[in-house]
This record gives structure tokens, sequence and C-alpha cells, in this order.
């Protein structure tokens, strides 16, 4: 069963890719849809029968050996990783059922490109990628499949391949990402050679025993960073950036998805550091907090909805370094469909605007989206954290949001009430950022001169569409409810109990008050120009790094290749060619070329004839 | 068959012998049959090789299908393979057809072309076949010279200097090479590469210039071999000639010294440093493994300035051959397997792409990187396969170099988890120059002018960039192919390497 599922994304994205143009660019995208339908079912099925009790792994067959090292083909079936899998598997369902509405530019349809069928491929990829590594029950299969989870990010980064722009996010994209899998692969090393052992199964029990000391911090850095790049965190924003740059469909996906494999690297490799996880954790909870600073201040949606994302992935990977993975996969969920909503609604204003950004030209647009106001509306109160601490019966009176946040505060304050602190003012800020942009972009008057007939006139969502936003609005509500009672999340400490709700209330507070006084607004811009968006960090490895690879590139190549290593041979070779007959003419020198060849082959002769005849 | 490893190392030269007597002209026949020639005979010597590879027993060490024959001036014509020299003889019988597809558009003087190119796989295979150091050192060191006459015959206009440059380059390595190997042949008593194989080395310090030689004649030895090592790779520093030839050469000659001159790099490694040379090699590997790491980012470094392809390729050419020697100074199984692989999958990522640059550069008649771009709209197979290619160049799971850098940092972790965690970050680099080649070739802004009427693939082409790409991608998903075959010879390295710790 576990092959078959891990099966089904590859063919959906051999179909959807290799294939494409020999199904034809619907058939290939409709059979890797249903693919993706089956995978999804099949993984959401032995999720639940995984909840009931763990089997044994699946042994599939060997992959290599090599001295001691014995790579196995070997499936976990524990809830974790199954669970892991069925959320890989179904968010990417959902997203390749809203990819079908894509279409490809007539300039290049004429080429048989199929915009469609591409994301379908790119999308299976990352999912198989997922899969597989939810899947590992070994180190080198893990290490694997994240390095495979990299290659396909970048992948998808370059979805818009015609610009120049999306190839260079797919190189930045692949080499943050990359590096990130390296590390990982470097800790697996590490951790194989510590426990002389390649499956899970037995090395986890000696995890305790791995490292300790500067080892366990060393290893614990190196286990956070890769995760912090592998889930675009700070300081590995920029592809971040880039991949909100693309297709609103393709956006959604690298927010969610690069994450889990985050959270997967983190489940499996920081248990054996658990003695260095302080500062990881502080890393965390500071890009949480620099994240809502910028979604706070920046006035591009786009990036807004990128930094937004930051802070509940760096809250989430705070909670899985705590030692609370599958905690971590719930807030995951949670982000996921609150974020995969924001991304629809605000994607729908950003196509009306033809592609533009700004904030300042929506607003007032309440009334010309329906669909997406109403999504944008509850999104908004399911990621600012609404919810009362009250539990009727044994359900939460809170939306999604609030729950996974009272968790994740419960754990942080068991750390220390300075990261609780920190937390809780990443949480407030969050909120006031997610307000701010809708009352910006759906309340107040109409703004746009620009398309201001157009928006008079509602624009209704198509059926898929609203289906897509139906259900995540479904999901954004029962997740408050059904989390507790599905996933049995800790009870939370008594200040956090609360702590989501007071965040949501002076969020929602301090955007009204700056709706209400936009002069005041204006001000942070300035101030905080850096952090709204990323200018530094961006232009760091944009240009910078780009102006340092240009210097050292020449140095190496000009000026220690071509003035010190040659400076022996090139000028000898200069003097020697017209001596050797080179000048003389092209006739001389094949002539001297049949002179060493046929000395060279009668030489050789000579060998062939002695050796057969016995010496 | 008792002949067999002649009967594989001669057929090349035997194809090139009638070539040279029986073919005359240069008319479009006499083209034709001189590659329809190099065709039968580059696939004969593959079929011979498959019928070794089958024929051969795995799980030993010994040498197999041993061929002994006394010669003259008291020197003995010795060949014989074992899991090691298998796995080169497969990769250079393969490469060679790769090399003959690549060279279907030369034009002139093309009987001359092709015997070069058939006698260079005699040398490459008889290099790695010889267990006597006379012939091996013999084939070693004149393998790269039809090479290089090629390259200066059939090359662009100014060819000539480059071309002497790499053979200027290589001469005073296959001086230090033959007295290096006559050093080793006199303190063992012979020549006999198998009883040097069971011959301890003296390790006993040595004065010399006034500076003690930690490892004794075992380090100096080692010195002495590692400028044609590091000439052949070709390793930083010694790498400066590969670009400038690149350039100016005909590619498929460079494509032959860049995939296989690195081969018979890792080959002097494996068959004498590590099992014969061990506690030198120990002596040295940490500077020299500093040395290969800082040398990789530097070529790294050099390709993403390059505005041509030749040259970027020759550039990614260097750094490849760092790798394959920095999983050998790991100098545990997993490093060994690991640069096995890599060295295989290599040769035929390099022969891939520089065979696109071929098609690349026959269709737009230049390899700049501003007359390209958007290729992947006028050819998808084209720009699917170049993918696969670049992809397999920096490690993509499911390819032979992923498996192979896995190994390799494996087998270094339990030694250093620095150097581990720098010979895995190493393939960012590499990583940086393969996706900034796949971008400027066949991404874009839009289709330009000058790929907008490309002609499409014909078939032997397709079929040169499948085959390698397939290659590439099987020894990835089933290493077990390679490393089941050589697991023997290695062990048995393995084994030599931990008594002589």
């Amino acid at each position: 069963m576990e092959l078959t599922l891990i099966s089904l994304p590859l063919l959906a994205a051999l179909a959807a890719g290799p294939f494409a143009r020999a199904f034809g660019e619907i058939a290939a995208s409709i059979i890797a849809l249903l693919l993706g339908a089956v995978a999804a079912i099949l993984a959401g099925l032995l999720a639940l029968g995984a909840m009931r009790g763990a089997r044994e792994p699946v042994f599939i067959g060997g992959w290599f050996e090599s001295g001691t090292l014995s790579a196995e083909i070997l499936f976990r079936t524990d809830a974790f990783a199954l669970s892991a899998s069925a959320f890989a598997a179904v968010f990417v369902f959902a997203l390749q059922a809203v990819g079908m509405r894509l279409k490809t530019p007539a300039p290049f349809a004429k080429f048989g490109e199929s915009k469609r069928a591409r994301f379908q491929c790119l999308l299976s990829l990352i999912g198989f990628a997922l899969i597989w590594a939810a899947l590992s029950g070994g180190l080198v299969t893990l290490v694997a499949g994240l390095v495979f989870v990299a290659v396909a990010i970048s992948m998808a980064l370059d979805f818009n391949f015609l610009s120049q722009n999306a190839g260079r996010a797919a190189a930045r994209g692949l080499l943050i990402t990359f590096t990130a899998a390296l590390l990982a692969m470097a800790a697996a090393a590490f951790v194989y050679q510590q426990a002389d052992g390649d499956s899970f199964e037995p090395v986890m029990s000696l995890a305790a025993e791995i490292a300790a000391g500067p080892q366990a911090t060393a290893l614990a850095w190196g286990v956070a960073l890769a995760a912090l790049a592998l889930a675009a965190a700070l300081p590995f924003y920029p592809w971040s950036a880039d991949a909100a740059d693309t297709a609103p469909e393709m956006a959604a996906a690298l927010q969610v998805l690069p994450p889990l494999a985050a959270i997967l690297l983190i489940e499996r490799l920081a248990p054996f550091s658990a003695s260095g996880l302080v500062g990881p954790l502080w890393l965390c909870g500071g890009t949480a907090l620099i994240a809502a600073l910028a979604a706070a201040t920046t006035g591009s949606v786009k990036r807004a909805l990128g930094a937004l994302s930051l802070g509940p992935v760096a809250l989430a990977l705070l909670v899985a370094l705590s030692g609370a993975p599958a905690l971590a996969l719930i807030l995951l969920a949670v982000h996921a469909g609150v974020h995969t909503l924001l991304w629809l609604a605000y994607g729908a204003l950003i196509q009306w605007l033809d592609g533009d950004c700004d904030l300042r030209a929506m607003g007032g647009l309440k009334r010309s989206f329906p669909a997406a106001h109403l999504a944008a509306f509850i999104a908004t109160l399911a990621g600012s954290g609404f919810g009362v601490p009250v539990i009727y019966g044994a359900v939460p009176l809170a939306m999604s949001g609030f729950v996974a946040q009272q968790s994740a505060l419960g754990l942080a304050f068991a750390g220390g009430q300075a990261l609780f602190g920190l937390l809780f003012t990443a949480l407030m800020l969050q909120a006031f950022a997610l307000w701010r942009l809708y009352l910006a972009a759906f309340q107040g008057a109409l703004r746009s001169r620009k398309h201001l007939k157009e928006a008079s006139e509602p624009h209704v969502a198509p059926l898929f569409e609203r289906v897509a936003y139906g259900v995540l609005i479904a999901a954004a509500i029962a997740m408050g409810a059904a989390a507790s009672a599905l996933f049995g999340l800790p009870a939370a400490s008594e200040p956090a109990r609360t702590a989501p709700l007071f965040a949501f209330a002076i969020g929602l507070l301090a955007a009204l008050f700056f709706a209400k006084f936009p002069k005041l607004a204006r001000l942070p811009d300035g101030a905080l120009a850096f952090y709204a968006d990323f200018t530094g960090l961006v232009a760091l490895y944009g240009k910078g790094l780009g102006a340092v690879v240009a210097a050292l590139g020449a140095f190496f190549a000009q000026t220690l290749d071509r003035r010190l290593f040659d400076a022996l041979f090139d000028p000898l070779s200069r003097w020697l060619l017209p001596k050797l007959g080179r000048s003389a003419g092209q006739a001389q020198a094949a002539r001297g070329f049949r002179f060493v060849l046929g000395f060279l082959v009668l030489a050789l002769l000579v060998v062939t004839m002695v050796t057969m005849a016995g010496g | 068959m008792e002949n067999l490893l002649s009967i594989l190392i001669f057929i090349p030269l035997m194809a090139a012998l009638i070539l040279a007597i029986f073919l005359r002209g240069d008319d479009d026949a006499a083209q034709r049959n001189a590659k329809w020639l190099a065709v039968t005979a580059t696939g004969a010597t593959f079929f011979m090789a498959l019928i070794l590879w089958f024929a051969f027993e795995p799980g030993t060490p010994d040498f197999q299908f041993v061929e002994e024959r006394r010669w003259l001036f008291g020197v003995t014509y010795r060949v014989g393979a074992d899991g090691v020299s298998l796995a080169f003889v497969m990769v250079i019988s393969a490469f060679m057809p790769l090399v003959v597809i690549a060279s279907w558009a030369v034009s002139e003087r093309v009987r001359d072309y092709i015997i070069a190119l058939l006698t260079a796989e005699t040398l490459f295979l008889g290099a790695v076949l010889s267990l006597d150091l006379a012939f091996l050192v013999l084939f070693f060191e004149a393998a790269i010279i039809p090479l290089a006459i090629m390259a200066g015959l059939w090359g662009k206009k100014g060819a000539g200097i480059p071309a002497l440059k790499a053979v200027l380059y290589a001469t005073p390595g296959a001086v230090l090479m033959v007295v290096a190997l006559s050093a080793l042949g006199r303190e063992a008593g012979s020549t006999d590469l198998t009883a040097i194989l069971r011959h301890n080395v003296s390790t006993e310090p040595v004065d010399l210039l006034g500076l003690t030689a930690f490892g004794g004649s075992q380090t100096l030895i080692v010195l002495g071999m590692a400028w044609s090592i590091a000439v052949k790779a070709p390793l930083w520093p010694f790498h400066t000639w590969l670009p400038d030839l690149a350039g100016k050469a005909p590619l498929p000659a460079t494509m032959t010294l860049a995939g296989l001159g690195g081969l018979l790099a890792v080959y002097g490694v494996l068959r004498f440093w590590l099992p014969v040379l061990p506690a030198g090699v120990a002596e040295l590997a940490p500077y020299m493994m500093a040395l290969l790491l800082f040398g990789l980012l530097a070529v790294t470094l050099s390709a993403l300035v390059q505005e041509h392809l030749r040259r970027l390729l020759a550039y990614l050419a260097a750094a490849f051959a760092a790798w394959p020697i920095l999983a050998l100074l790991t100098m545990d199984q997993r490093g060994i397997d690991g640069a096995l692989l890599l060295m295989a999958t290599q040769a035929f990522v390099l022969g891939g792409l520089f065979l696109a640059a071929v098609s690349l550069e026959s269709r737009l008649r230049s390899d700049e990187f501003s007359l390209m771009g958007g290729i992947r709209l006028r050819s998808p197979l084209f720009a699917f396969l170049l993918l696969v290619l670049v992809l397999s160049a920096f490690g993509m799971p499911g390819t032979g170099v992923f498996i192979g850098l896995l190994l390799s940092v494996y087998g270094v972790v339990s030694a250093s988890p620095v150097m581990g965690l720098l010979l895995a970050l190493s393939a960012v680099p590499l990583a940086a120059v393969a996706m900034t080649l796949y971008r400027r070739v066949a991404l874009g802004d839009a289709l330009r002018e000058s790929v907008r009427t490309l002609p499409r693939l014909v078939g032997r082409e397709r079929l040169g960039l499948g085959l390698a790409a397939a290659i590439a991608v099987a020894l990835g998903v089933w290493p077990g192919l390679l490393l089941d075959r050589t697991g023997g010879a290695t062990s048995d390295i393995v084994a030599i390497l931990e008594a002589a710790r």
C-alpha cells in the first residue's frame, strides 16, 4: 500500500510531464488529477488506520550496500509518518484541483506548451518527494527524499520558466534549499557513524547517546538551519519572496509544502541533539517576530502574504524543535488551510488588478468580490486566532488558529517566559497584519481608478474556486473544534489559554485604529523598510552575492588562471609552436601528424603481434 | 576466451590500422566509411566489454583473464582485470561510441581523425588493464597524445597553442610518473603489479634537501605521481589547459579528454596510491583534501563567469574531477565505492553535456550564451534530456552522483565531521554552475531569434543524449549494477588500508 501511495504522484508527474504531449494537455492534466485524488484518498485511509495502531515497517528491498552501510527501502507506518504523507497528498490534490483553471498564454501554446500540465507535473513531483521523505524508514532514504524536495522546489520556482527572473529565482531557491538538504545529509552521516546503523527503528533508541556537548550543539544548529532554509524562514527568506512572485496556486504550494519537509527533518534528526536546541528555538521565535513585523509594514499584498506565511512556519518549526512534531503538523495544517484561502482570495484581487500587488490600489472591494471577501474574512479570523477559551462539552469554541496558537504558546511557556513573550508579540503583530490587509483591501471606499467600472459589478468566482473556498473555510472552522479530539492536543497552561484571544483583540484594534488614521499608518513604512521588504536580505542574496561571485570568479579565471598558473606554459607553447612547424602550414602539420600517429600505430602493432605470437 | 583482454584492447587499434591501410581519399563515401568503421569498432569493443562483464566472477579481489607474454628487452606484456579495472573498462568502452556520435559532424580528413580517436581508445583501455608497470605507464601517459593532436589539427584557428600547452603541462608529469613508478618497481623488485600490490613500500622517514618526508618512500612516490594525476584529472591549479583547449579544440576531443582524463586520474589513485602507498597518502590526505575543496570552489566560481558554453563545460569538468579524488582520499570503503560511482556517472554526464554542446554549436555556429536561451520551447526533448544531465551533475537523488556523494560524505565523516560537512556542501557551487548552464541555454524571457528556427534533434543525437542520461539515472537507481562487480577488489583495498593503519 505504501509503495502504491509513493508511486501514484510519481506516475502523475510522469503523465503530466514527459508524456504530456503524447497524452494531450487536457488528458494529461486529468490523469494527474485523478492519480492525485487516489493518492489523497489512500493516504487518508492509511493515516486513519495508523491512528488506531501502528503496524510493522514495510520492507520493500535493499537499495545498495557499501562497507557497513546497508541502505534499504523501508517504509514507516506509524501515525506521524502516515499523517504527514496524508497531509502532503491531500494538500497537493487540493491545489491540483484549483490549478486546473490555469491557461497557457497564447504565444506559447502554439509550441505545445501547457501551463496546466506543467503545474500538475511539478506539484506531483513535490508530493512524491514529500511522501517519500515522510515514509522513509532510514537515514539514507530520508536524505534522498529531502534532496529531492529541494530540487523539486527549485523546479517549481521555475514555473514561469519564460521569465529570466524565474530562472534566477529557481537557481537561488535551489542554492538555499539544496544547501539545507546537504546539511541534512552531513547530519545524517554523523548520526549514522555514531549509531552504526541506517534504519530508524534501532537508531532512534540510541538518540540520547548520539551527541553531547559541542557536538550536540553543532548537530542541533545544523538541523535547525537546514529546516529553516527548507522552510524559507529567516535568514533564508529570499526564495520565499521569489515563490510569492509566481502564480498564486504555485505560491500557495511553495509556502506550505517545503515546511513539511522541514518538520520531517526535525522530527527525525533533532532528537539526536536535544541538549543543543535552545539557540535554534530562539532563532525560530525571532523569525516569527520579524516576519510579523514585515507583514505589518509592507505595502505589497504578495510580500505581506509571503511574510505572513513565515510566522506560522517559524512557530511550527519551534514546536517541532521542542519535541512535539505532531503538534507542528497540526499548526502547519492550519496554516495551509488559512493561507491557501488568503492566497486564493487576494490572488483574485491581484488578477483583477492585472498583477498589481500594491495595497494602495485596493480598497472597498467587499461588494465586488463577495466570495473572495468571505474567504479572506474567515481566513483572517482563523489566522489571527479568534476564539473563546471556553470548552462547550468536548468542543472548544474557537477557530483553528486559536487552538493551534494556544498549544504552541503553551509549549513556549514551558520553555521560559521570555520565549512566551516573544511569541505573544509575534502573534499580536501577525493578527494586526492580517486585519490591516483585510481592511485595506475590502473595506472603505473604492480606490482603483483604473478598474473602477469593472469593480462596480460583482465578480462571480468559478464553481471549483467556490468549492475550494468552501472546503477550506469548513476546515478553518472545524480544525479548531476537531483538532483536540482528533490529535489529542496537550492542554494549554494558564497564560497560554487566553493569550491568543488577547493577541487577536489587540491586533484587530490596532488595525482599526490605523485604518481610521491612515496617515499614522504610513509612518512605520519608512522606518521599517528593511523589514518590510527584507530589502537587505534580498539585495544580499540577489546583488550582493552575485557581485561577490562575479568578482571571485573573475579573480580565479583571469588573475590566477591566466596570469599566474599560465605564466610559464602559455608563453612557452607560443614560443615553441612555430618551431614545431605549425606555422609552416596545415599540410606540413598534417604530415607531422601522420608521422607521429604512424609511429604510435606501428609501435602498438608490434606490441600486438608480439603479444599474440606468445612473446 | 584466452585472449579476451588483448582482443578488447586492440580492436580499436586494428580498426585504425584498417583505415590507415585501406581507406583512401576524403570524399563523402570515404568519410562515411570511416565513421561507420568507428561505430563498428567502438561498438564491438563495448560488446567485448559486456562479455567480460558477464564472464567476470564478482566477489574476488584477484585479477581475472590474466594474459602474460614475455616480450622484448625483458619486459613482460601482462594484462588482467579485477573489479576496479572492470568498472573503468565498462565506462571507457561505453563512452567512446558517444564520442563517435559527437564526431559525426567532422568533415575534414575524417580518416585521420578517426584513427586518432580509435588509437586513444586502445591507449585508455590498455592503461586500465595493464599489469606491468612499463606498459601501464606507456598507455597511461600516451593516452592524451592522440587527443592533443586532434585538438591541434581539427580545432579552430589558433588551436595549436592550447594543444601544445596541454602536452607541455603533461610532460613534466609524465617524466615524474616514470621516475616514481621506476622507484616503486625498484623498491618492490618487480614491475609486476600483482607483486607490487603485495609489497610493503618503506614508510621510514626520509631526509631530502634538508626536509624530512614522513611516510618515507611512500610519500615521495605519491608526490611524484601527483603532477601527472592532477593534470589528467584536471585538478586546480593544473587545470588551465582544459578551458583554453575546450575553447578551440573540436568538442569530441575535449569531451574525451575531460571525460576519460579524469577517469585515468581516479584509476591512478585507486590502483597505486591507496593499496600500494597508504601511509604516504595518509600523510598528505588532509592537505590534498583542503586543496581539492578550495580548488573545487575556485573552478566553480570561474565557471560561473564564463560567457561561452565550451569554457563553462571545461571548468565543470575540472570541478567534477575533484569529487572522486576527494572521495578516495577518505580511505574508506564507502568513499571508494562513492568514487567509483562518481567517476562512472560523471563521465556520462560530461559526455552528455558535451554532446548537447555539439548539437547546439552545429546549429548556432557559436557557443556564446548570448545566442542561446528559450531552447526549451523550440526543442522540449533536448531541454528535458539536458535537465536530466544537469540535475545528475550535482547529485539529484536517483542519479549515480547522489549515491556517490552520499557515500563519500558517509566515508569521511567518521574521520572528520567537519570535512564531511564541507564535502557535502561542495555540491552547492556545482549546483550553481549546472543550473546556470541550464538557465542560459534552455530558459529565457522569450525565444531568441537565433533559436527560433533551430532544427530539432536528429536520431543519433537523441540516442547519444538519451543513453548518457539513462546511464546516469540507472547508476543512481541501481548502484549495485556497478558496486556488486567492484566489491571484491575494493574490499581488498580497504583491507590493505586497515592493515596499514
